[in-house]
């Protein structure tokens, strides 16, 4: 597994290094950009992100509909669940965005809107929200209704399924059917997180009489074949209440990584190639001057969990020297190849309410001052462990080896394959790389550093940080909430657990065929796995 | 005559009895291996957000939580009847889910076999009738390039060369539809298809070249050529008879060599075979799966070593007899 793994990031290299040399044999290399000119471009979307839309439709037939759309996606696995409340996999996310629906998403403006929702709304205090849902059937033809709703909650919690982790609040039964199409929730608690929290794919709304072998849902498309691994194949549902399907037949191939997936569509065999690797641009350029990428800024981010219930994380001090010690800059600029934005250290860039803190600058200097003033002997040893969960992982872990290195740190990478990685010593790193955001400032406290929160890595637990969480959540009234938020963020920037050093882009490289490219910020996954936007033209 | 029935029966059923050892042996040493692999697949399963309680409800579903030994034997009989068990991360059986992958790579390897085997004895046989000609030299020195890259160092180029970015002749990457017949997609196979047979065919050249010179030297070659017998007849008749039985060996080597080398090849192609399976399984901790991919291999290449075997044996009477028999 190693070896394969280490022949992965070798691949990485030689394919680039190949391109890039066989570049000057094909007519293409002109139109070979070099990674400012990328940026820039990722840039230009990046600032219009409501128009992100147009962007990609400039490349097509913006009236286009029919057709075969094949996506390239690194990869499917044989773990991809058919129920949406289980699935963990990109496979399992792509089966449900296509086959269902959540009541609620984070659209292109990054915020969230209803979805199967028409509207989620609260009563006099946050502990109370009332649902009502759109005129929606399923794919045998049946209406959406309440009962659907409670069934698909109570599932969650009678049978234990992840949902039921995300969603402590929530009282199963507590839910009530109002009519046909409205119910009322009563929380265990008063929180504004409830719509957020709905967000998520696996909180996907699923008929009564569920059944994951034969997967009826509400959504865009219904599944015609399923090859474990290999492939994927949906039909266009029309009854879809929504907008599109516009293409009749999706195809969701199977690539082992972004290298295959390039290669794909620079022959031909692909559409749209989901989310590769920012240095793969430059390959894909010069093997396929007409492709075009498709770039914008998420909160996703690959953050730095500092362990502080291990040494030397326990000391703030020691926390606070490796975020100066890290330079964002270079990390956008060498493991992303400009496709990044910078991150100060809290979460969740699209929130409305995320606060404009003072940008934290690189200084070894300082970061060695700190850790001598408290005592420490330079260099400090640090043990990272790290693991390839996403294709860029690997080169920011070595990067901030070596940016350490000049502020008085001895990090020590231990490189491990992700399933060691999420295996039995999860959680007990000092130090480690995570994948996370997607989320609002809440939810993403509520998951990860809140007392209590379920995944709480870093083991972090601050009492005044939570009385503010808890009065924040309760606020309805939002410019006393921004208020809160911003105490909250302050308090990560000063003594915070993780090192947020980027957020990343999401890039999607696509035939000049395809159209109606659009934006989810705040979404997991291209586009946020909607393809039910995208349009082919003949 | 029946004595020398029963030497033969007795010869099967020896061999017959060492595969069998060989194979539970294999089996074994899978089996701890992928037990003593680290993480887990029901933390594969539910990801980083699983809590504790999940985790241990979907080991006690699956069976995980039962003693070792018990798991053990479970397997194991169930592979002696034949049964490859079901995948624990997709709770389909094993046969149906690597059905497909497993007749993709079939074709492939026997594909590239058909191709490698002739290909390889017709330049080794030429290049050892002229030592230290061209072809001769042309072999050696394209055998040290080539066994001196991994097979996916080969693949790359010839993906770059052939497909990407040179000429344009060729589909870049080998993700096949499972539900269309492997032959209508034959533009598909061509590029992983070279480059397994240009990874293996030097290493077979090189031995069949080497195995047929050492002959034509030898002394009873000598005394046929010097008997007047033509050179023709020296070739077919004295020196490839013995040449046969070694090279079959070496015939089944490339043939594993092959369906090993398709793990590293069927990565670079996304080709769905068995090899990018058993990576995929290995990754997800699916450990039935593992555990009977790898013996399932095992058991073809130990198959393959014993008709290499017999049939070497049909040529070499010498080995039919006792070790230290009578003359």
């Amino acid at each position: 597994m190693s070896r394969i793994a280490r022949h992965m990031t070798l691949r990485r290299a030689i394919v680039l290094a190949l391109a890039l040399a066989l570049a000057g044999c094909s007519q293409s290399s002109p139109n070979t950009s070099d990674s400012s000119d990328a940026a820039d471009a990722a840039d230009s979307t990046a600032t219009d992100g409501g128009d992100a839309g147009d962007a990609g439709a400039e490349n097509g037939d913006t009236e286009a509909t029919g057709g075969t759309l094949r996506v390239g996606l690194a990869s499917l696995s044989d773990a991809d669940a058919t129920d949406p409340a289980e699935a963990t996999t990109p496979g399992g996310y792509v089966l449900a965005k296509q086959l269902f629906d959540t009541l609620t998403e984070f659209g292109p403006e990054g915020t969230w809107v209803g979805r199967l929702a028409e509207s989620v709304t609260a009563g006099d205090t946050a502990d109370v929200w009332t649902v009502v849902l759109r005129d929606a059937t399923w794919h045998d033809g049946t209406p959406v209704t309440s009962d659907d709703v409670i069934a698909s909650f109570k599932r969650w919690f009678t049978e234990d399924l992840p949902p039921a982790g995300s969603l402590p609040f929530v009282d199963p039964d507590g839910i009530q059917r109002v009519d046909e199409k409205t119910l009322t929730f009563n929380l265990s608690y008063p929180t504004v997180v409830f719509p957020e929290a709905l967000t998520s794919p696996l909180m996907a709304i699923v008929p009564q009489d569920f059944d994951p072998a034969n997967p009826i849902g509400s959504g865009p498309f219904t599944l015609s074949s399923n090859d474990p691994g290999i492939r994927l194949t949906f039909a266009a549902n029309p009854d879809y209440w929504g907008e599109g399907p516009y293409v009749d037949t999706l195809e969701v191939i199977s690539y082992a990584d972004g290298t295959s997936e390039t290669n794909a569509l620079s022959t031909g065999q692909i559409d749209l190639a989901a989310n590769i690797d920012p240095t793969l641009i430059d390959v894909l350029a010069a093997q396929s001057p007409d492709s075009g990428t498709f770039a914008y800024p998420t909160s996703g981010t690959l953050t730095w969990a500092m362990n502080v219930e291990q040494e030397p994380f326990d000391d703030v001090a020691v926390r606070q020297a490796l975020r100066l010690a890290v330079d964002r800059q270079q990390i956008i600029d060498q493991v992303y190849n400009g496709f990044g934005r910078l991150g100060n250290d809290y979460f969740s860039p699209f929130d409305p309410m995320y606060s404009d803190l003072p940008q934290r600058e690189r200084d070894p200097e300082a970061a060695k001052q700190m850790l001598t003033d408290a005592g420490y002997e330079l260099p400090v040893h640090v043990e990272l462990t790290g693991a390839p969960n996403q294709p860029t992982s690997d080169r920011q872990n070595e990067m901030i080896v070596a940016q350490a290195a000049e502020a008085g740190f001895d990090i020590t990478f231990n490189k491990v394959d992700v399933a060691t990685f999420y295996g039995d010593a999860y959680g007990t790193y000092p130090l480690s790389l995570s994948y996370w955001g997607y989320a609002g400032i809440f939810d993403q406290a509520a998951m990860t550093i809140i007392k209590d929160a379920p995944w709480n890595g870093t083991k972090w637990n601050d009492p005044e940080f939570d009385d503010l969480y808890v009065e924040a959540v309760q606020t309805l009234d939002e410019s006393a909430r921004q208020e809160l938020v911003e105490k909250m963020q302050t308090i990560e920037y000063e003594r915070g657990p993780y090192i947020v050093p980027i957020f990343v882009d999401a890039i999607i490289a696509h035939s000049p065929k395809v159209s109606g490219m659009t934006a989810y910020p705040n979404t997991d996954g291209p586009l946020g796995y909607n393809f039910n936007l995208l349009r082919l033209a003949a | 005559m029946g004595a020398r029935f029963g030497q033969a029966a007795l010869w099967c059923a020896r061999r017959l009895a060492i595969m069998v050892g060989m194979l539970l042996v294999v089996a074994t040493i899978v089996f701890l291996i992928t037990q003593a692999l680290p993480g887990d697949l029901p933390r594969q399963i539910l990801g980083q957000a699983a809590t504790d309680a999940q985790i241990a409800r979907l080991s006690e579903q699956m069976g995980l939580d039962r003693p070792l030994i018990v798991q053990y034997f479970e397997w194991l009989g169930g592979m002696l009847r034949g049964d490859l068990g079901v995948s624990l991360a997709s709770g389909t059986p094993v046969a149906t889910l690597m059905g497909p992958r497993i007749a993709a790579t079939a074709f492939m390897v026997t594909v590239a076999a058909a191709i490698t085997l002739p290909a390889a004895f017709a330049l080794g046989i030429a290049a050892a009738r002229r030592p230290g000609g061209a072809l001769d030299h042309a072999i050696s020195g394209t055998v040290f390039v080539i066994m001196s890259m991994p097979e996916f160092v080969i693949a790359i180029a010839l993906v770059a060369i052939l497909a990407t970015n040179v000429f344009h002749v060729l589909p870049a990457t080998a993700a096949l539809d499972p539900r269309i017949p492997i032959w209508d997609q034959a533009n598909l196979i061509v590029l992983p298809l070279i480059a397994m047979v240009i990874t293996a065919l030097p290493h077979l050249t090189e031995s069949v070249k080497a195995t047929v010179r050492e002959e034509l030297s030898s002394e009873h070659v000598r005394w046929a050529r010097l008997s007047g017998i033509p050179e023709r007849t020296v070739l077919t008749r004295y020196a490839l008879a013995n040449v046969v039985p070694p090279s079959l060996q070496i015939c089944v080597q490339t043939v594993g060599y092959l369906i090993g080398g398709t793990i590293a090849i069927e990565t670079v192609f996304s080709f769905p075979g068995i090899g990018s399976g058993l990576a995929n399984s290995v990754m997800t901790r699916d450990i039935t799966s593992i555990q009977s991919i790898a013996v399932l291999i095992a058991a073809v290449l130990i198959a393959l070593y014993a008709v290499a075997d017999a049939v070497g044996l049909v040529f070499t009477p010498r080995a039919r007899r006792p070790v230290g028999g009578n003359r």
